[in-house]
């Protein structure tokens, strides 16, 4: 191998019955960028960010992450080579609270077993400690603290959005999956979220995969575009030429 | 309302939010220790059955009310922890002391094999499965006869402690009073930290739960061996209370009566395990008094415990689906925001409950 790319995706395909979700998608990010996905319903976009995330597992080809094959991984070991993510329909635990939920994820990086758990002396409550500190950095970075003790049950839609993004943060991520982290969100936290991204890529060094259908957020936060039509990539590049691409305005427009 | 001022995270998470709870929770143990020396041997007795039922719906209620998984073979796991212990103590002489933790071990090694096709099955087909445990262990402990004596049940000996001796009701109640405010501590150990939280979000939604790093398979097994340790230990002190033990004592309506009792009592917390126990020790005892001021066309009916059980479970179900404790919630509400409880406070929280049930 000449050169070690960040992220890769060769030739990956999945069906479901007759549905050919995924064909033959290949998909390069360099690291330090937002990389967003873009395309019409039913595109493959969700697919694509479940099968990396080993909600599904891909019927061939590969998934590099720093030249490793995480294609083989269980869905529990992803989060441990440091990719996280966030769902579509928010996927959080709605009878806990937001901080119990944030605490969460910190899960990848717990050092105690069930044993010390069970008596909660030194280690484990050292942890505890440390587990919480972490999570009031990200509480303070995502202005969540009016929110901290509120069951999720009780929160509004644009906050349970936060925090979901807020739980992918705390474990410590290298490369981060946003699955429309924008939809249901009115304008004001659009901008808010645009900001986080920003900060998130500048200040954290993450990297960004993000579906999104907002063609304003995409094109102000992202470095480079994919696009994906019936699961195929029909253009990639800055997201000035995959918005003028002519493929991307038949997909969404149809042809004159 | 009180309001503290925190200074460190680890204030959040005592087991004790304020030192008035605190105080409280000493005066009730207290008083349970108090108490019994002064009623009399019938309530000490029933006390006893209080405290064991309290750590098995502590277990259960791990299971069910915060992993969400359904167990109808609790009565197994009890049975389990019954007879290692009785076998272990009168057939081989070792000592109570040893036999106790083994038991509650022993339990839960069962409860990983069963766990482990508990990681396939969900709901009611998990319910049925751990049905068919029950069974089959009620059925083994009936036929093994070389080991367990079958129908004819075994005597058991209340243990001794060097000078101490447990051979009445008192002394032996507060061993198991020890017993399960160690249980307690446990559990609420468990609960507020990643192991707790992992559990919890497994029941909430396990996509996510996996997505965050949690290993299904190992939370759930645990889960169920946790929940199978806790049905070993009451299991055990039953079988050293009760003297004697047969399969009779483990058959499916006392699964049945274990979830019952948490649904009862409220799901998902160790308040509720334990209203939970003492309401299904306690209601029998209560209706075979009143059964006396009833007139005898309803007193002497067959099966009328079964028909009050039956109705209580309804209501529960319908108009209070956190249980006992939901009530004990909502009454403390009412006095701590004493002119402003309003019957709508809760309204929205009840919508919730109710539309979850009907997903």
């Amino acid at each position: 191998m000449s050169e070690e790319k960040y992220f890769q995706v060769k030739d990956l395909s999945i069906h479901f019955g007759g549905v050919k979700a995924l064909e033959d998608v290949n998909l390069d990010l360099q690291e330090g960028h937002t990389h967003a996905l873009i395309g019409p319903n039913g595109a493959g976009k969700t697919t694509l960010l479940n099968c990396i995330s080993k909600v599904y597992d891909a019927d061939s080809g590969e998934i590099l992450f720093k030249g490793k094959d995480i294609n083989g991984l269980k869905p529990y070991q992803v989060v441990d080579v440091g990719i996280a993510r966030t769902f579509q329909n928010i996927e959080l635990f709605s009878n806990m609270t937001v901080m119990d939920n944030m605490l969460l994820g910190c899960h990848s990086i717990k050092k105690t077993g069930f044993f010390s758990d069970f008596w909660f002396w030194g280690k484990s409550r050292r942890q505890e400690h440390e587990f919480r500190h972490k999570v009031e950095e990200i509480i303070d970075f995502l202005d969540l603290q009016a929110y901290r003790n509120e069951v999720i049950n009780n929160v509004p839609y644009g906050i349970q959005k936060n925090v979901e993004l807020g739980r992918a943060l705390v474990t410590d991520p290298d490369f981060l999956l946003l699955d429309e982290p924008s939809s249901g969100l009115n304008v004001e936290e659009t901008q808010d979220l645009a900001f986080w991204l920003e900060d998130i890529k500048e200040d954290f060094g993450i990297t960004i995969l993000i579906v999104e259908h907002d063609m304003r957020l995409v094109v102000d936060v992202c470095d480079r575009i994919t696009a994906l039509d019936y699961g195929r990539v029909i253009a990639e590049g800055t997201p000035k030429e995959v918005v003028n691409h002519p493929d991307v305005i038949k997909a969404y427009l149809g042809e004159e | 309302m009180r309001f503290i001022q925190r200074r460190s995270y680890l204030q959040d998470i005592q087991l004790f939010k304020y030192r008035s709870t605190m105080i409280w929770y000493m005066l009730l143990i207290l008083t349970f220790l108090i108490v019994p020396i002064f009623i009399g041997v019938y309530w000490v007795s029933l006390l006893c059955f209080v405290v064991i039922y309290s750590i098995v719906a502590l277990g259960m209620n791990l299971l069910t009310g915060y992993t969400g998984q359904v167990s109808l073979g609790h009565a197994a796991f009890f049975a389990v922890g019954s007879y290692t212990s009785a076998i272990m103590t009168m057939s081989h002489g070792i000592s109570f002391w040893l036999a106790l933790p083994i038991s509650g071990i022993f339990a839960a090694i069962l409860g990983i094999f069963i766990g482990l096709p508990a990681l396939r099955l969900k709901g009611l087909y998990l319910a049925i499965a751990t049905m068919g445990f029950g069974f089959i262990v009620e059925e083994i402990i009936a036929r093994w006869e070389s080991v367990t004596n079958g129908a004819n049940g075994m005597l058991v000996q209340r243990p001794r402690l060097g000078p101490i001796d447990f051979n009445s009701d008192l002394a032996f109640y507060y061993l198991t009073f020890i017993v399960l405010i160690v249980m307690i501590i446990i559990l609420k150990n468990i609960l507020r930290t990643p192991t707790g939280r992992a559990l919890i979000a497994i029941r909430d939604s396990e996509v996510a739960a996996e997505s965050m790093g949690i290993n299904l398979a190992i939370y759930k097994t645990a889960s169920f061996a946790i929940s199978a340790f806790y049905a070993g230990i009451a299991g055990a002190l039953f079988a050293h209370f009760m003297l004697f033990i047969g399969p009779e004592n483990f058959n499916f309506i006392v699964s049945i009566n274990f979830l019952v009792m948490i649904i009862i009592g409220g799901l998902g917390s160790v308040h509720g395990a334990i209203f939970g126990a003492i309401f299904l020790t306690v209601l029998p005892e209560l209706i075979s008094l009143a059964k006396d001021f009833l007139p005898p066309a309803i007193g002497q009916q067959a099966g009328l415990q079964g028909l009050i059980f039956g109705v209580l479970l309804l209501l529960f179900i319908l108009y209070e689906p956190l249980g006992l404790y939901g009530r004990w919630l909502k009454l403390k509400f009412y006095f701590e925001y004493f002119p402003f409880y309003k019957k709508d406070t809760f309204r929205r929280v009840r919508k919730f409950t109710k539309t979850e049930r009907h997903q």
